[in-house]
């Protein structure tokens, strides 16, 4: 891969410790527990076991990190340990967005849907 | 009883007497129909149904029909009929592609999975599935479908599905069962008989079906049943080998696809004896014992079944009304 052939997109993580959670948090709230009292577990309850998110809302989930965070989610990585909590999640958007780690991402790719989720 | 690998196994006769004598009060004298139309497939589960509508209403009183589409094994066919004839009855033929093509089944699912990969190209022989994580016991994996291409060469893609491209391409694909679900009430209502559904106790209780498609029947036989004993039933029932041999496939994508592979994720022997342990309550350990696992593999299966029930449990629920409506009572009411 050439990058000086490509655009970058990449978003900054959020600055502040436990704002990716705060966005995690009001995002299911609102899309997955249609709640209005925000999100009432912890930010380690299993969303799976706990039945606050089913398969689809995973890969809801997956479509919105990618895009709201700008990191390429490969389909492996797709996994309980990184998706199955607040905090493992954002512990995952965290190393994803990294210095040493991130992935550029590829505006093109983000946009038609190429690879990876 | 501790758990063993022997607690699915029936008494096949008198588990068929039961099943008759429950179809014949249900559909002759609590619905009041004449009998039973059973759609056929040259699975085992339909074959298996068939042979108990048949003891039940004679073949005078059953309708076999077969309802293949553009994407069916055409092995599905050959087989139900051979079946049906063995069994003294006529197998009807309703192709449903025209209706599915007349719905946009087709147009629709293809241009979601072209979305995905724009070389698909049905015309060219390109096939598509729709497939989970294989390996349920070995990791925590998540279940996230994915789309296989095979392309005419027989080189196959998989990608992992965005949720837009895949609630399109189930939406479209869910065409066939709900066609063929039409197509059996046609056939039930014009000699005012009763649709029998074929669904086992896996697809019913984890949700392998479509609302208002398959489950759209009038009497469930078999849906009590894990598959492991339906095919118990069906060497009682004399169902030939050559339906009892066959992988059960969803024969609704293009690409070939083994229940397992789509939804399951376990092979039936063992996907039924953990299913039952952890609907009596056996602990993990002692499950894992008998059945040369680990006490955290059997967790997983039971955490799986947990989730697909849940998850699925939307199919299974009948309208909600929010006021006092009228119930189906013992004895119809003419339609």
């Amino acid at each position: 891969m050439e990058c000086n052939l490509l655009k970058f997109v990449r978003k900054e993580p959020m600055a502040v410790s436990g704002t990716i959670e705060n966005e995690l948090r009001a995002y299911i709230s609102s899309n997955f527990l249609f709640s209005e009292s925000g999100f009432p577990y912890s930010d380690d309850t299993s969303f799976l076991q706990e039945g606050l998110i089913d398969s689809l809302g995973v890969m809801e989930l997956v479509e919105w990190v990618s895009s709201a965070f700008n990191i390429q989610i490969r389909a492996e990585e797709v996994t309980a340990e990184n998706f199955d909590s607040v905090s493992r999640l954002a512990a995952y958007i965290r190393r994803k967005t990294a210095p040493a780690e991130a992935a550029p991402v590829l505006e093109e790719t983000a946009r038609t849907h190429g690879n990876g989720l | 009883m501790g758990f063993n690998k022997r607690v699915l196994e029936i008494d096949a006769a008198a588990e068929t007497n039961r099943i008759v004598a429950a179809l014949r009060q249900t559909v002759l004298r609590r619905m009041r129909r004449y009998g039973g139309v059973v759609g056929i497939s040259g699975g085992v589960d339909s074959a298996v149904v068939l042979a108990l509508a048949l003891r039940a209403f004679g073949p005078q009183k059953v309708i076999a029909l077969m309802l293949p589409e553009n994407d069916s094994d055409p092995e599905s066919e050959v087989l139900a009929r051979r079946y049906a004839q063995a069994c003294g009855v006529t197998a009807v033929l309703e192709n449903i592609t025209p209706a599915l093509e007349g719905f946009g089944c087709y147009a629709r699912r293809d241009e979601a999975i072209r979305r995905v990969f724009p070389e698909y190209d049905a015309a060219k022989g390109y096939k598509a599935k729709i497939v989970l994580p294989k390996n349920l016991l070995e990791e925590d994996t998540v279940n996230v479908f994915s789309l296989t291409i095979v392309d005419p060469n027989g080189v196959e893609q998989t990608k992992p599905l965005f949720p837009r491209d895949f609630l399109q391409i189930v939406a479209a694909s869910n065409f066939k069962q709900r066609t063929r679900m039409a197509m059996l009430y046609y056939h039930a209502e014009s000699n005012h008989y009763a649709v029998i559904g074929t669904a086992n106790k896996n697809e019913h209780g984890q949700g392998f079906f479509v609302k208002h498609g398959d489950a759209g029947v009038d009497v469930q036989p078999i849906a009590h049943l894990y598959k492991t004993q339906v095919y118990q039933l069906a060497e009682y029932l004399k169902v030939p080998e050559e339906i009892r041999n066959r992988v059960p496939t969803t024969d609704t994508y293009s690409a070939p696809t083994s229940q397992q592979e789509f939804f399951f994720r376990l092979p039936f022997e063992v996907m039924d004896l953990l299913w039952f342990a952890q609907e009596h309550g056996y602990p993990p350990a002692e499950v894992a014992a008998v059945m040369g696992l680990t006490e955290v593999q059997v967790q997983r299966a039971y955490n799986e079944f947990t989730r697909k029930q849940r998850t699925t449990a939307y199919l299974r629920m009948a309208p909600v009304s929010f006021g006092a409506v009228q119930e189906g009572t013992a004895r119809a009411e003419a339609s």
